[in-house]
């Protein structure tokens, strides 16, 4: 009899020990799974991938990173592929879980343009084109640049002897380095993306001929 | 510091700004000089990415603040925005061997012949900087990350560059 007893004991107390480890671990990772997952994205991840591409919301990264289970490798693949990441969708970071990230998305809510200032350190760094204040300039001066360059640009610039006439012959330099960079780079694209599509049209004759 | 050294330093910095200007041309790499003249100290210039680089076609602004002991001491260089290279720390300082004096010396490998001495000049930091966006060095390196894409993965390197370089003439 005191045997029976002893076993009915041993065994309660092991029926008890093991739903004290495995139901209680069945029912937090079905109650947090989420907020458990993130805690596995370490923020030096985050940081990794914002350091490369400071005009992506921490907020996005974090989400794409979650998505891909923290591998930096494939979020940095999949940023230059689309050329940004999707913002998390609202109310993605609102639980008990981390303040940072909780609080960027929201301020990098609006849409990532190239215009926007570039004083927060979420926001993209403002183009060139922007803090020269050449965004009119972009459009209509297609032609005139090259003009313009032929016209002055061989021979060194005037040193003027006023202050005034030195910082705005400075600055109209900078101002024509950058728009002929701009037109360059953009008559390059567009050769290239002639000499794909006629690369391309070749290989359809081809293989019409074949 | 005394006003005679300070008188050098303008006198150094305005004779370097005109022999800049007077040396530039269509072919120009670089374009510096004092955001305003009324700080002589604080410089900006415009650098052209040098070609066969994922750089080429690319102008990147940096900012040069001089010491008030110039040409004893070195200036600083600064990319704004920060430039994604292995010798250029997220902050966007640079760091290469011409900025640092031969004293003070982080890596404790570079030969004193290619530091910092008041025979350099602005156009002597600028080519060397040209030549360092072509052939970073990894040895020295500032940002830990570049240097591990550049090392490991350089299809991806250049892209980040590229787009870099797109997204500052806003293309």
């Amino acid at each position: 009899m005191d045997d029976a007893v002893g076993w009915l004991v041993a065994l309660g107390f092991c029926f008890l020990t093991f739903r004290y480890f495995f139901g209680s671990d069945s029912s937090s990772s079905s109650s947090s799974s989420a907020s458990s997952n993130r805690r596995t994205i370490p923020q030096a991840s985050v940081d990794q991938v914002a350091s490369m591409f400071p005009n992506i919301s921490e907020g996005a990264i974090r989400y794409a990173l979650e998505g891909s289970r923290g591998n930096v490798e494939s979020v940095v693949e999949r940023a230059l592929r689309q050329g940004g990441l999707p913002e998390p969708p609202a109310g993605f970071f609102h639980d008990p879980t981390p303040s940072r990230p909780a609080t960027i998305p929201a301020a990098a809510a609006p849409p990532a343009t190239a215009a926007a200032s570039g004083s927060s350190p979420s926001s993209p760094p403002s183009s060139l084109i922007a803090r020269l204040g050449l965004q009119g300039r972009t459009a209509d001066e297609v032609e005139e640049p090259v003009v313009e360059g032929k016209g002055k640009g061989k021979a060194a610039p005037a040193w003027e002897t006023t202050m005034e006439a030195r910082e705005r012959s400075l600055k109209e330099r900078k101002e024509r380095m950058v728009l002929e960079a701009r037109r360059k780079l953009l008559e390059k694209e567009k050769a290239k993306a002639a000499a794909k599509a006629a690369a391309e049209g070749g290989n359809a004759v081809e293989a019409t001929e074949a | 510091m005394s006003r005679s050294t300070m008188n050098t330093a303008l006198k150094r910095l305005m004779t370097e700004y005109k022999q800049l200007t007077a040396a530039e041309n269509d072919e120009s790499m670089f374009t510096a000089g004092p955001i305003s003249e009324n700080d002589f100290f604080k410089w900006s210039c415009l650098i052209s990415g040098p070609t066969d680089t994922p750089f080429e076609g690319g102008v990147f602004e940096a900012e040069l603040t001089f010491p008030r002991d110039y040409p004893l001491s070195p200036p600083k260089m600064k990319f704004n925005p920060p430039l994604f290279h292995p010798n250029i720390y997220a902050s966007g300082d640079v760091c290469i061997s011409i900025l640092h004096a031969p004293g003070d010396d982080p890596n404790a490998y570079e030969s004193s012949s290619e530091r910092w001495s008041p025979v350099q000049s602005v156009e002597k930091i600028l080519l060397s900087v040209i030549s360092m966006l072509a052939e970073p060095n990894i040895e020295s390196g500032a940002n830990i990350d570049a240097c591990k894409v550049f090392r490991d993965n350089r299809e991806q390197y250049d892209e980040i560059i590229r787009s870099h370089v797109r997204q500052q003439l806003d293309i």
